[in-house]
């Protein structure tokens, strides 16, 4: 290897390293935790926070910006010294940086006399539950697993729920579940019961999806601690814009967002019956990086995008023909984006 | 009807959200440090522009972390100071 060969290998090398996936896993984690922020204080008067994350975002849009100019000028740096190598390209897995859970910082230690958020469980059920229009009776999020009447009073599950509920039960049992872990700790109630990570809740998610087991979606979305299940907002979205460029063939633009659509429409309101109908605009538009519609009247409920873009990904990952454990950190890379547009066109 | 356990159960939520914004930030922020000094070390002699403004924009983005950093610790206090008045 040359000297001009290593030079251009070291800063590939170090275009690569910039930390482009984090930052953006950040942001999205940012947006979730804004979102419910909002929710909290619609009517308030007191801002408590809102304006100060609003700049805490735009920081962090700025931040990816300019992350991304200095690797398209260490590229253009390597093409001027007849290096043609194209080091704005993210690395592979730069999209799976959302589904690593971040180390607990020491401002999330838990303070004394604090009181659970286990009564945030039945906010975040009662919202899932309308969602996929499931029984009243499950409503009321304190009903320990509540996974009997599911199967056979909403009768609205295209797969037979009552044995799909049974696989799913089997599988968290067998799930290697992080109770008590960081994100679910100190939630009460039924959330104890739930998984404990976002990334896991995503592909339990995914896989009911592909199933179309309504019934078994809302059990595991009721059981999870609400950190867990609004965590989902966080880390869906990188996810979304991957898979739906592997399903596009390219990157998502504008000119995709009615084939989107049209692809995911359908079988998410299938799942989540009474989703409002402006959520899965409003996330597929973000994933083709156009500004979302304008909505008019209160925020949307933090929930309503958070188990949306959970949804997504399964619906994403079943066009695909992809299983949910293809998310796992550890998982091969996917297939190619040429092979993958032939699986979208058949 | 929310009652006030539910506020603070929520707000509480929050506040751990922000707290994984914060790691993440923390993180992505040791990240670019080392990518700047890396990046130094193989340019030094270069007068290129696209050198400088590589490191410009790193430099940029580094303080736009910290600032996002600072913008979530203010958030945080302001959340908890709500909490002590519920």
């Amino acid at each position: 290897m040359s000297l001009i060969e290593e030079l251009g290998a070291v800063l590939y090398g170090t275009s690569e390293r910039m930390p482009v996936g984090e930052v953006g896993a950040a942001l999205e984690r940012l947006r979730a935790a804004s979102a419910l922020l909002m929710w909290i204080r619609q009517e308030s008067s007191r801002p408590i926070g809102v304006p100060e994350l609003a700049g805490a975002t735009e920081h962090l849009e700025q931040a990816g910006r300019a992350i991304q100019v200095a690797q398209e000028s260490v590229s253009e740096y390597l093409a001027a010294i007849g290096l043609g190598l194209d080091a704005t390209r993210p690395p592979e897995d730069a999209w799976r940086a959302a589904l690593d859970e971040p180390d607990a910082g020491p401002d999330q230690a838990e303070p004394e006399g604090v009181p659970a958020p286990g009564r945030l469980g039945r906010w975040w059920a009662q919202r899932v539950t309308v969602l996929t229009d499931g029984p009243t009776d499950e409503q009321d999020g304190g009903q320990g697993g509540g996974t009997t009447t599911g199967g056979t009073t909403t009768g609205g599950t295209t797969t037979g729920g009552g044995r799909a509920s049974g696989k799913a039960a089997g599988d968290r049992t067998a799930g290697g579940r992080a109770a008590g872990g960081k994100a679910a700790g100190g939630a009460g109630g039924k959330a104890g019961s739930g998984v404990g990570e976002p990334p896991e809740l995503l592909r339990r998610i995914a896989r009911h999806t592909r199933s179309g087991n309504r019934d078994a979606l809302r059990r595991e979305l009721t059981d999870v601690a609400p950190p867990v299940g609004l965590g989902l907002a966080a880390i869906s979205p990188p996810v979304l814009y991957r898979l739906a460029g592997d399903l596009l063939g390219h990157q998502p633009r504008a000119a995709d967002l009615a084939q989107l659509t049209n692809t995911a429409r359908e079988p998410v309101h299938a799942l989540l019956p009474k989703l409002p109908s402006g959520v899965v605009d409003t996330l597929l538009a973000r994933v083709c990086r156009i500004p979302p519609p304008r909505e008019s009247g209160p925020p949307a409920h933090p929930a309503d995008s958070a188990v949306t873009g959970a949804v997504l990904v399964g619906v994403l990952l079943s066009r695909l023909g992809r299983d949910p454990d293809s998310l796992r950190s550890d998982a091969a890379q996917p297939l190619p984006r040429d092979r993958a547009t032939d699986r979208a066109d058949g | 009807m929310a009652s006030v356990a539910e506020v603070k159960s929520a707000i509480d939520a929050v506040i751990a959200q922000i707290g994984e914004v914060q790691s993440a930030v923390r993180a992505a922020g040791e990240q670019l440090s080392e990518t700047q000094q890396s990046l130094a070390a193989a340019v030094e002699g270069s007068g290129h522009d696209a050198v400088s403004t590589a490191q410009a924009a790193l430099n940029q983005a580094s303080t736009e972390l910290d600032e996002a950093l600072a913008a979530t610790l203010t958030a945080v206090e302001q959340a908890q100071t709500y909490l002590g008045t519920l």
